[in-house]
């Protein structure tokens, strides 16, 4: 009998027997967390101005992207150049020990699984965001798995919002995470989380908390209706902006 | 002439094409004397903008050869450089701002910041070309100053400083409240030449006072008397404002931002004025030439018109005269009669006629001192090349020159074009680095290269209508190249014995990728297995092989030789024989290290209203493009993409019926990317379809 390893090989992946070689650029920790998550579910990530809340949803979306899943990246201030620097900085200091030449090549095969829109803030809208994914989707352009929203300000999201971005991440299946501004004072009276969130909180399935402890950024579960955090300590380190991980009894291993 | 260096200011005008960086040139003309009557780029008169002097130009309405020109304002020697503004010419403005002190970035007002403004920017910070910014057109509807003041900070990163208020927009639009001098000023007369100062205008004076003190709490970073008097709570003068914002223009830390309408003939004169007032001096800027005879270290310049000259040519132009050569004088001053010598190739030279240019007018001088422009003639030069003194051994640093990306047959119809079409390759391959011309061994045709079809275009038509050659052009074709993707070994031996003295010579090692680099030679051989004096020969066989792929014939790229063993015989081996053997080695390991084809990825930024995104998205999608992202602007929006050249051919016109005129596309090399499976074996059957047509 011949067999056709070529073939093989393709069954096993589509079967997720084995792992893609992209695939296995992840972290456990990142796989667990993607995984239990189903569509239409939302995450939030909260912190003050300048913590690494962007740093945190691109290092995500290149897990995804590591995945094969489409990532569509929406950022309310920054230009498309910025998001792209964000991307390409995150992703050369996590693989900065592997071989440059393999290292390349993963990053062209990631790339057509991202797609950045920007928006200015008093233009975003749900629908505006629906038609302009629907363009994509229709012309067979790209097809997201995961959605995330940067910089969308807390004033301006109220309950409706929340509530049209369930409807909406649903009907495409659509992972979201969303980047949450604290103000200062709000941190400091021992009340982070924003109004909106307060009213909503039921339908996140996962928020983070990230707190400033000078050496390390602590990124705590402040809900968690996954269970996929119990087992995971996670921090970001303020000067590379990497997330480490490790499991919650074992000592804190370094990422990439 | 008058020679006071301080009084001098070298400027470029840069910004996006169509923001009126031409007419407001023309303006800028106009009100410095130097012409007497003032016409539009594409003018009803037909005679079209005094900076637009070729015939081509004017009909299509966009700049292509920066015409330096020379004119005073308030006894201060401006010399203006007016640059391209198409991606394709970028080479033009690249070279502009190496020989520039200052520029004006021209914006519009409506379009604000566009594509083409980011890649200007990009130049102007490389060469550190300190900068004031003009926005245009502000008596177009739609027009808002404050939203690209807002755009200069956000997309280009620039700490942008409102120095002026505009008094109405748009239709309204009627003049500027200077906030330094806190007057309002309009401009008069069919011309607008006569500006009349006036009080500002309650309604908008409790603005400007605003924004007075946040224009004065900005630039007193860069002035401590400024900063005394402000926490002394002394009255603040406007020179002091001047000199604090004049300190931060210059060390580019702050773009303060004029507002006006050329076009309308309103605040061209208070640009000129902020010109001589914020943009440095030549002797403010520090220019370095390197020491040829020294190892090439850097060597300061000294503006000092007394010392050994120092001068770059940095254009060239055919002329009625013969070749006249645009030069910038760094260092002494040159005279006529004088003589250099060419730091290229060392020949010495007599400088004969020296003349100031204004536009396609001239007037004759004596001498070009340290930190002025000009120009001369009858001297055989190429474009980039260093002028010294006998004895000064010192080349200005070499600019950037990118690699052509597409190529074009050229077919001359009979003898006499044949002549005439390889005068105006000569001439062009000597003005623009990034046009390059050879002859096919195989097809026996000529092929220009270029930086994109618009590039090549123009210079056929400038073949077509300069030189009157009668020439046919093929289709456009890509630059592609191949590569290698594994390690091979190779152990190749050549021997040849048929009559004659006999040839021998053995090379052994591996070739792989290579990331960075084009090629390199590593030679790892011990115990004398090919002697030392053959290894140059064996270097000079691969690097040859490189020239021409094994597979499709593409010049390789990315690849690391090395040689680890061999062998020679005593009497056969020789220079030939080794790289022979090394032209073999290389066809031995090059198949089986998995070569493939690259072609040019352009980054192509479309902008478009957003009516039209689905479908300009749609044909990029068709191109085998790569959607980076698409960004919202209100009234337009901006598409970026990573497309292969070979799917760009006519684009223009597919995007202009797609969008009725309204969308607008900028196109720039990005990268060498490797080809799909499909589209290699097509190209390989079109290449292989062209050599049977050639045989």
């Amino acid at each position: 009998m011949v067999i056709d390893l070529k073939k093989r090989k393709e069954l096993l992946l589509s079967e997720r027997v084995i792992k893609s070689e992209s695939e296995s650029w992840r972290e456990a920790w990142e796989e667990e967390i993607s995984s239990r998550l189903p569509a239409g579910a939302f995450g939030a990530v909260l912190a003050r101005a300048g913590m690494g809340k962007t740093a945190f949803l691109v290092q995500m979306a290149l897990s995804s992207m590591l995945g094969g899943e489409g990532v569509l990246h929406v950022s309310l201030h920054e230009p498309i150049s910025k998001v792209t620097l964000w991307y390409r900085e995150l992703f050369e200091k996590k693989f900065i020990r592997k071989p440059p030449r393999s290292s390349r090549m993963l990053w062209e095969t990631i790339l057509p699984h991202r797609f950045i829109m920007t928006f200015r803030v008093d233009r975003f809208s749900i629908p505006n965001l629906e038609e302009r994914l629907n363009d994509l989707i229709v012309q067979g352009i790209f097809s997201p798995r995961i959605l995330l929203i940067d910089g969308w300000q807390t004033n301006h999201i109220g309950e409706a919002e929340i509530l049209e971005l369930k409807t909406f991440a649903r009907a495409h299946n659509l992972q979201v995470w969303l980047s949450v501004h604290v103000h200062r004072h709000d941190a400091e009276a021992g009340d982070p989380l924003p109004a909106f969130l307060k009213k909503s909180e039921e339908l996140f399935d996962i928020i983070l908390q990230m707190e400033d402890r000078g050496q390390e950024i602590l990124i705590d579960p402040h809900r968690d209706a996954t269970g996929s955090l119990k087992s995971w300590r996670m921090k970001m380190d303020p000067v590379t902006l990497l997330i480490t991980a490790g499991r919650a009894r074992d000592p804190v291993k370094k990422v990439g | 002439m008058k020679h006071d260096i301080r009084q001098v200011r070298n400027i470029g005008i840069s910004a996006h094409i169509d923001s009126g960086k031409t007419t407001l040139t023309e303006r800028i003309l106009f009100y410095t004397k130097r012409i007497h009557a003032m016409h539009d780029v594409k003018g009803k008169d037909g005679v079209g903008a005094t900076m637009d002097s070729m015939e081509l130009e004017r009909e299509r309405g966009i700049t292509i050869s920066s015409a330096a020109t020379f004119c005073t304002w308030k006894n201060h020697e401006i010399n203006i450089i007016d640059t391209p503004g198409h991606v394709d010419f970028t080479i033009e403005v690249e070279r502009a701002l190496r020989v520039l002190d200052g520029a004006i970035l021209v914006l519009c007002a409506v379009g604000g910041v566009q594509s083409q403004s980011i890649t200007v920017d990009a130049q102007m910070k490389r060469y550190n070309v300190p900068c004031v910014a003009f926005i245009n057109k502000c008596d177009r509807s739609g027009a808002n100053p404050a939203r690209v003041v807002e755009q200069l900070r956000t997309r280009l990163g620039h700490s942008a400083i409102l120095m002026q208020l505009p008094l109405g927009l748009e239709a309204n639009f009627q003049g500027v409240v200077d906030l330094v001098s806190m007057k309002a000023y309009y401009f008069d007369g069919p011309g607008g030449e006569i500006v009349r100062e006036e009080a500002v205008p309650d309604a908008i004076l409790a603005e400007a006072t605003a924004r007075r003190e946040e224009l004065i709490d900005t630039v007193s970073l860069f002035s401590d008397v400024l900063t005394e008097a402000v926490l002394e709570g002394r009255d603040i003068s406007p020179e002091m404002i001047r000199e604090a914002v004049r300190q931060g223009t210059v060390n580019r830390k702050i773009t303060p931002v004029f507002l006006g309408s050329a076009y309308k003939n309103k605040g061209v004169q208070l640009l000129l004025d902020a010109v001589t007032q914020y943009l440095p001096c030549p002797e403010e800027i520090e220019n370095t030439a390197l020491d040829l005879s020294n190892g090439e270290t850097p060597v300061r310049l000294t503006s000092n018109p007394e010392d050994p000259v120092v001068a770059l040519a940095f254009k060239l132009e055919d002329g009625h005269y013969g070749q006249l050569t645009y030069i910038r004088v760094y260092q002494g001053t040159l005279t006529r009669g004088e003589t250099v010598v060419n730091a290229r190739d060392g020949k010495k030279l007599r400088i004969g006629r020296l003349v100031r240019m204004h536009a396609d007018q001239m007037e004759d001088i004596e001498c070009i001192p340290a930190g002025y422009i000009g120009a001369l003639f009858g001297l055989e030069c190429q474009s980039g090349d260093t002028f010294a003194s006998p004895g000064l051994n010192w080349a200005m640093t070499s600019m950037f020159v990118p690699e052509p990306v597409i190529s074009l047959a050229i077919v001359p119809k009979d003898k006499k074009s044949m002549v005439n079409m390889s005068k105006a390759l000569n001439r062009f391959t000597k003005e623009d680095p990034t046009f390059r011309t050879h002859l096919d061994a195989e097809t026996s045709e000529t092929i220009i290269e270029g930086m994109g079809e618009l590039h090549l275009e123009v210079y056929v038509e400038r073949i077509r209508r300069e030189y009157s050659a009668e020439v046919t052009t093929g289709n456009p074709r890509v630059a592609y190249r191949e590569t290698i993707t594994q390690k091979a070994a190779f152990n190749y031996t050549h021997r040849k014995q048929t009559g004659g003295s006999g040839q021998y010579g053995r090379v052994a090692g591996y070739i792989e990728p290579l990331a960075e680099e084009e090629f390199l030679f590593e030679n790892k051989i011990t115990g004398g297995a090919i002697p030392t004096q053959f290894i140059p020969a064996c270097e000079k066989g691969f690097r040859m092989s490189m020239g021409k792929g094994p597979k499709m014939e593409f010049p390789v790229t990315g690849v690391r030789v090395v040689i680890d063993d061999g062998a020679f015989h005593a009497v056969d081996s020789s220079d030939m024989a080794f790289q022979a053997a090394a032209r073999g080695a290389f066809r031995e390991a090059y198949l089986r290290a998995k070569p493939v084809v690259l072609e040019p990825i352009m980054k192509v930024v479309v902008e478009t209203p957003p009516e039209y995104q689905g479908a300009v998205m749609g044909l990029l999608n068709q191109r085998r493009g790569m959607i980076v992202g698409t960004q919202d602007e209100g009234s337009s929006c901006v598409i970026e993409a990573q497309t292969p050249l070979a799917e760009m051919f006519g684009f223009a016109t597919v995007i202009r019926s797609a969008t009725q005129g309204k969308a607008q596309f900028t196109m720039e090399f990005s990268a060498y990317k490797q080809v799909p499976q499909s589209i290699a074996e097509k190209i390989a059957e079109e290449v292989a379809k062209r050599k049977k047509s050639a045989a």
